[in-house]
């Protein structure tokens, strides 16, 4: 259920109740109204600040979404943040039906700070598809700045020049010899940041394509 | 959806990641390793001179052909969270209706049946053919979408009941605007009736020019208005980027070597395609030789196994007897992933006109069937894939020619039935070589192979006085058995910019 987070976010964690499918007072069986409410709260009444909202889209056609935002105590409001949002250009046919979606912040008409609850309200008016929904629902606290890189102790821990007694002449010189070895190194880190994508390969037979050595059950 | 800006982002690194291992970086280092050598090149302004040299010397353009090349191959980026079989294909039961399990039980029901020793060729069938092929698409559904019993606008009268989206005429005039009435063609403007100063001659400078420059991009432009027969061997090769190097040549020799020594259960399946396909075809019976030499080295050839990185399909996957689901045993078989199916052969036979030198032949064949052929024999939803070329075929028929539509409808001749066959082969086989060759320019050029559905739509359009009148499927097919007199590009204009909507 999880999708990929950029480097240093992790979701916020949420609990979202089910799509519940508008229903006309007098609750008549199942007419299909095409549109549905999944509400999403926080945990224990807290507030977070949103960045970014993922989703996979599952034939909805329109998205409008709406917050209440923690704010001076009284009847919370909830105020609208995406109105009408496309998400499937043609609602009759497959384009978009299943692609994931990003909602950022700037694509919001209000502020998104200090949220406290989210409405997300799908539409979909074509009559063809039996189910719409959104899956694999994830909001995203905004990015904080990355911590600085621990440099590798080794490079911060200076050895102090120590005069070893120097032997016969047969041992080579150590300081050639670590400056031939920085420079191996150096060429290994060059080698191992660029991997080659062509292929020098050619495809090995070895006797593995042989039908009396392959089977599949 | 990505917004704009981490979309460019991420081709570019994507694209950067790609052309980094390649044997064009190595040149380009190289090329500007021996520019330090020149008197013009001086210390202190060392990064834009190099620059700048490599724009005069032609190597900035080959970069450029190189990084328009990967535009064109590989789809735009994803949403981050999408997981990889969501990239190659976002329809869930699309996914689910792939072929392998089904094609490689049908391997393994061979495999017990005949004999190692020596390939008796009538104990092979086929794999599949088209017709089969089309009883797969027929039963694509989606399980959210209500195909309920009474008719009604969700059921769609033709066979694919997928409800993807296709391009109407209008639409249509817009991406092939190329083809106009008020633009010239070859295929129409160099008729011998229209003297060649109008339109010809000029062409076929502007096509030198082209060439001069070697700009990938420029030939694809110009190729939409058809190609000169003597320029266009090298303007393919120049919008698929071969060149022919040295290192190309080398790699197919090793190739050929491969077929010398080895010998593959998938080749048998490939003589008896060209036997009965190619071999017994007037215009390409010449050129069986060179059907061999390209498919057997083309099934052995596992730098194919990459497109599958943006098809929906999967290569069919063995193991070694006894260590099934080990991975180390596992082999893609054949070793390109790709089973050729009744008909593959055709594929190859228009370029052996174009071609001559085998390893050439081989390495265009290749780059033409990563791009566009492998979309005809697999399941996806892509605009160019073969099920959405059946169903705007099916549309535009349905649109246009409603009265052919539903007469042929109502006497058990489906439309598709029979132009499947067609579209699958890229209508190779069917067409008048020269005008097959014009065709596919247009495909190069538009780097899409909706044309074919327009095409076969449009000769249905031609043909429609005669279709009106036949009352069985077998006269419909007597009707449209002969396409070899047609000439392509006025059934195109005429279909898409000159009929009365």
């Amino acid at each position: 259920m999880s999708g990929a987070a950029g480097p240093g976010r992790a979701p916020l964690p949420c609990a979202a109740r089910a799509a519940a499918a508008l229903q006309l007072p007098g609750g008549a069986e199942a007419a299909r109204p095409g549109v549905a409410v999944i509400d999403l709260r926080f945990p224990r009444g807290g507030a977070a600040d949103v960045h970014e909202i993922v989703f996979k889209n599952f034939y909805t056609a329109f998205l409008s979404v709406r917050v209440q935002r923690a704010g001076p105590p009284g009847p919370r409001r909830w105020v609208t943040c995406l109105r009408d949002h496309r998400l499937m250009p043609s609602p009759h046919t497959e384009e978009g039906s299943q692609d994931y979606f990003s909602l950022r912040r700037h694509q919001m008409l209000c502020d998104m700070e200090q949220v406290t609850a989210l409405r997300f309200i799908l539409r979909q008016p074509s009559p063809a598809w039996l189910h719409f929904s959104i899956e694999e629902l994830q909001v995203f606290p905004p990015a904080q700045k990355s911590p600085q890189k621990d440099f590798p102790s080794w490079l911060s821990q200076l050895t102090p020049p120590e005069q070893p007694a120097s032997p016969h002449g047969e041992l080579p010189d150590p300081e050639k010899v670590s400056t031939e070895v920085q420079q191996m190194w150096v060429l290994t880190e060059v080698i191992r940041a660029r991997q080659a994508a062509a292929r020098i390969g050619r495809f090995d037979v070895d006797g593995c394509y042989d039908v009396n050595l392959l089977s599949y059950t | 959806m990505l917004d704009p800006d981490s979309g460019l982002s991420l081709t570019i690194a994507r694209i950067v990641r790609r052309l980094q291992g390649s044997s064009l970086h190595s040149q380009l280092e190289r090329q500007a390793r021996v520019s330090l050598h020149k008197p013009e090149i001086k210390l202190e302004s060392l990064k834009e001179d190099i620059k700048d040299f490599l724009k005069t010397s032609g190597w900035e353009k080959k970069l450029q052909n190189a990084v328009y090349s990967e535009l064109n191959v590989f789809p735009s980026p994803c949403h981050p969270a999408a997981p990889p079989e969501h990239m190659k294909e976002p329809l869930a039961y699309m996914r689910k209706a792939q072929r392998p399990a089904s094609e490689q039980k049908e391997l393994l029901n061979k495999w017990n049946e005949m004999g190692t020793d020596e390939p008796d060729l009538s104990l092979f069938r086929p794999v599949y053919a088209p017709k089969d092929f089309l009883e797969v698409l027929m039963n694509l559904r989606n399980p959210n979408y209500e195909n309920g019993e009474q008719p009604s606008f969700r059921n769609h009268l033709g066979l694919i009941q997928v409800p993807l989206k296709v391009k109407d005429i209008p639409e249509l005039k817009e991406d092939f605007s190329e083809l106009g009435l008020n633009t010239g063609q070859l295929g129409i403007d160099d008729s011998a009736q229209v003297p060649p100063e109008f339109f010809e001659n000029e062409h076929v400078r502007v096509g030198q020019k082209v060439l001069a420059e070697q700009d990938s991009a420029a030939a694809q432009q110009y190729v939409r208005q058809g190609c000169p027969t003597a320029l266009r061997a090298d303007l393919w090769a120049l919008i698929l980027n071969i060149s022919n190097q040295p290192e190309d040549i080398l790699y197919y020799e090793q190739l050929k070597s491969n077929v010398i020594q080895y010998d593959l259960l998938v080749d048998s399946l490939i003589y008896k395609d060209v036997k009965l396909t190619a071999s017994n075809d007037d215009y390409y019976f010449v050129f069986e030789d060179y059907l061999y030499q390209v498919l057997l080295c083309f099934s052995r050839d596992t730098s194919v196994l990459e497109h599958f990185t943006y098809s929906s399909a999967t290569p069919p996957k063995s193991y070694i007897r006894g260590k099934l689901g080990i991975e180390e045993y596992a082999v893609f078989y054949p070793p390109n992933g790709v089973i050729p199916f009744h008909g593959f052969s055709m594929y190859v036979a228009p370029l052996c006109f174009l071609y001559h030198e085998p390893s050439k032949l081989y390495q265009i064949f290749r780059e033409m069937y990563v791009r566009f052929f492998f979309r005809l024999h697999s399941i996806s939803s892509h605009p160019s894939g073969i099920v959405s070329l059946c169903l705007l075929f099916e549309t535009l028929l349905q649109t246009h020619l409603p009265q052919l539509f539903y007469h042929l409808r109502e006497i058990g001749a489906q439309p598709l039935r029979i132009s499947f066959k067609w579209m699958v082969r890229a209508f190779s086989g069917y067409l008048a070589t020269d005008q097959l060759l014009l065709l596919w320019d247009r495909i190069l050029g538009y780097n899409s192979l909706e044309i074919l559905a327009v095409l076969a739509a449009a000769v249905f359009a031609f043909r429609a006085v005669n279709l009106m009148e036949v009352t069985s499927l077998a006269a419909a097919e007597a009707v449209l058995a002969d396409l070899s007199t047609l000439k392509v590009m006025p059934l195109l204009q005429i279909f898409l910019f000159a009929t009365v909507t």
